[in-house]
């Protein structure tokens, strides 16, 4: 098998969306027969098996294996809903600087022989954690809300990776880059309160990937530890759907990017949904 | 407004009104006194170009030569400009005592030194030469800093808010600049900023810098330059 591609989901700012993406990301891939693992970068906070739904069959960790405490196979836990998908937990229990560089190399040299595509979940900020997380990566997915402060923090995290990646410092091709702006809201971007795509896009100047909408479905999902692309009703479902289309080379438009014109049923039925999730 | 056109306007009984105006002049450059040598020298040159010396003013500069000339002098150099249909009107240069004596008795106006020619001096044009190029093809991200030491800086994207770029020489953006520029970090004040679109935070030429809020207007959409005029900083349109 050809060698996996690397793939870190970054963005400077905290409580963005990355573990959200990351795991729709592995998820997607999987789904469309690519034999896909997800690691959890964030050490001492481990948040990605919660999302996946796997929390309770972790055993061993990223942290376990770069020690060598354990094999990456007895760490590594096989999603329940999709054939070709993996997840290396982080560890709870040990600080942020338990990766050193060697060691995630190796583990990464180990994984990219099984696997076609090895998903990276960034923990929050531009230091170690976050360095370490995408400085194996062939392609980042910066994903960023529709505000000045996360614009800001992924114009940073786009900066380390333009010179503290592996591919920056042994003068390879650079990373690639592409913007996944989530938690869009088309009422707000028209009233004022939000940058919209087009500001945002001009602000990075990188390639868009994907607009996701802020969406009840995203917190459903989490709150059930199903991968939100699974909900294939949901609109934030089908944008992360049609994201990883766009990142496999297909064509898709832009979706979600105006105010939705409401019926009168579907009004009712949204406000009824709108008091469930309270 | 009334009052101020009421200023301005000639009043009926005043014979003449005084205006300030700007005109190209041409300097002769007399690097010796002998009035002999110019006049034949003046011969040649009025021949090739007749129609361009008619009446023209002419400003003198004695600066180059060993020292200022006499009254009488200037008064032959004169003449034998008058004779080829030129007009003397002035001296330029450095004024000595005798010059100006030389100068007031033959009804000669001295104009200031000229600051175009002391500014070229060695030092300058040695470094202006000296400057290598640092390229950047690659957008200028927020928390980076380039410094171009000894070096002319050219980034071919854009530079974020919270990026700072710096160089002893000068620095041009072909893109949008929206951080801080530091050009002639070292002293140059010959150092020049040039960018596609300025939203800067800062902007600095040797030293001499302006804050985004204390620009005078925003610059949408246009090529501009920022530069030293007499250490003062300037900002315009290309
Ligand atoms: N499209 C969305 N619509 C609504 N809520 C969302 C959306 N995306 C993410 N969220 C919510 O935002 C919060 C943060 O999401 P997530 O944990 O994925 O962010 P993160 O960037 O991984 O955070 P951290 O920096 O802490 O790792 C969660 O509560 C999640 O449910
Ligand atoms: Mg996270």
């Amino acid at each position: 098998m050809a060698d996996a591609e690397i793939v870190v989901i970054t963005s400077g700012k905290g409580g963005v969306g990355k573990t959200t993406t990351s795991a729709a990301f592995a998820t997607g891939l999987a789904m469309r027969g690519l034999k896909t693992v997800v690691i959890d970068f964030d050490v001492g906070l481990r948040n990605l098996d919660l999302i996946m739904g796997c929390e309770r069959r972790v055993v061993y960790d990223f942290v376990n294996v770069i020690n060598e405490e354990a094999n990456i196979h007895q760490a590594m836990i096989k999603d329940k809903r999709a054939d070709n998908l993996y997840i290396l937990p982080a560890s709870q229990t040990r600080d942020k600087d338990a990766l050193s560089k060697e060691g995630v190399e190796r583990v990464i040299n180990q994984l990219k022989e099984e696997f076609d595509y090895i998903v990276c979940d960034s923990p929050a900020g531009i230091e170690t954690g976050a360095q370490m997380a995408l400085y194996f990566a062939d392609k980042a997915i910066i994903v960023t809300n529709p505000e000045v402060s996360s614009v800001r923090d992924s114009d940073r995290i786009l900066g380390i990776l333009s010179s503290k990646s592996k591919r920056a410092e042994e003068n390879l091709e650079p990373v690639k880059e592409m913007l996944l702006l989530t938690r869009y809201e088309p009422y707000r971007v028209e009233r004022g309160d939000m940058l919209s795509v087009q500001d945002v896009e001009e602000i990075l100047s990188i390639p868009l990937l994907g607009v996701i909408p802020e969406s009840k479905a995203v917190l459903r999902a989490s709150n059930a530890g199903s991968p939100v692309i699974l909900d294939e009703q949901s609109d934030a479902g089908q944008a992360y759907h049609d994201a990883v289309s766009r990142f496999l080379g297909e064509d898709k438009p832009h979706r979600f990017l105006e105010i939705e014109k409401k019926g009168i049923l579907q009004r009712l039925f949204k406000s009824k949904e709108r008091e469930g999730a309270y | 407004m009334q009052t101020d056109e009421a200023v301005m306007r000639p009043s009926t009984k005043d014979a003449f009104q005084l205006k300030g105006s700007l005109f190209t002049l041409t300097i002769m450059q007399v690097v010796d006194l002998n009035c002999d040598k110019i006049s034949i020298q003046l011969d040649n040159v009025v021949a090739g170009a007749p129609n361009f010396f008619q009446q023209a003013p002419m400003v003198l500069d004695f600066n180059h030569c060993k020292q200022p000339p006499t009254t009488q002098q200037l008064s032959s150099i004169c003449d034998a400009l008058q004779k080829h249909n030129i007009s003397p009107i002035g001296i330029c240069g450095d004024h000595s005592d005798i010059l100006r004596q030389a100068a007031a008795e033959n009804h000669l106006a001295l104009f200031p030194k000229q600051k175009t020619e002391k500014s070229p001096s060695p030092a300058k044009t040695d470094a202006s030469t000296r400057y290598k190029t640092r390229l950047i093809t690659q957008p200028v991200r927020s928390g980076q800093q380039i410094y171009a030491k000894d070096a002319d800086l050219i980034v071919t994207a854009s530079v974020s808010n919270g990026a700072e770029i710096l160089a002893d020489g000068n620095i041009h953006i072909y893109g949008t600049l929206k951080g801080r520029a530091l050009a002639g970090v070292g002293g140059d004040q010959d150092a020049r900023i040039f960018c596609q679109q300025l939203e800067a935070e800062l902007v600095s030429i040797a030293g001499l810098y302006q804050l985004n809020e204390d620009f005078a207007q925003k610059y949408p959409n246009k090529n501009m330059q920022i530069y030293l005029d007499n250490e003062r900083l300037c900002i315009s349109e290309l």
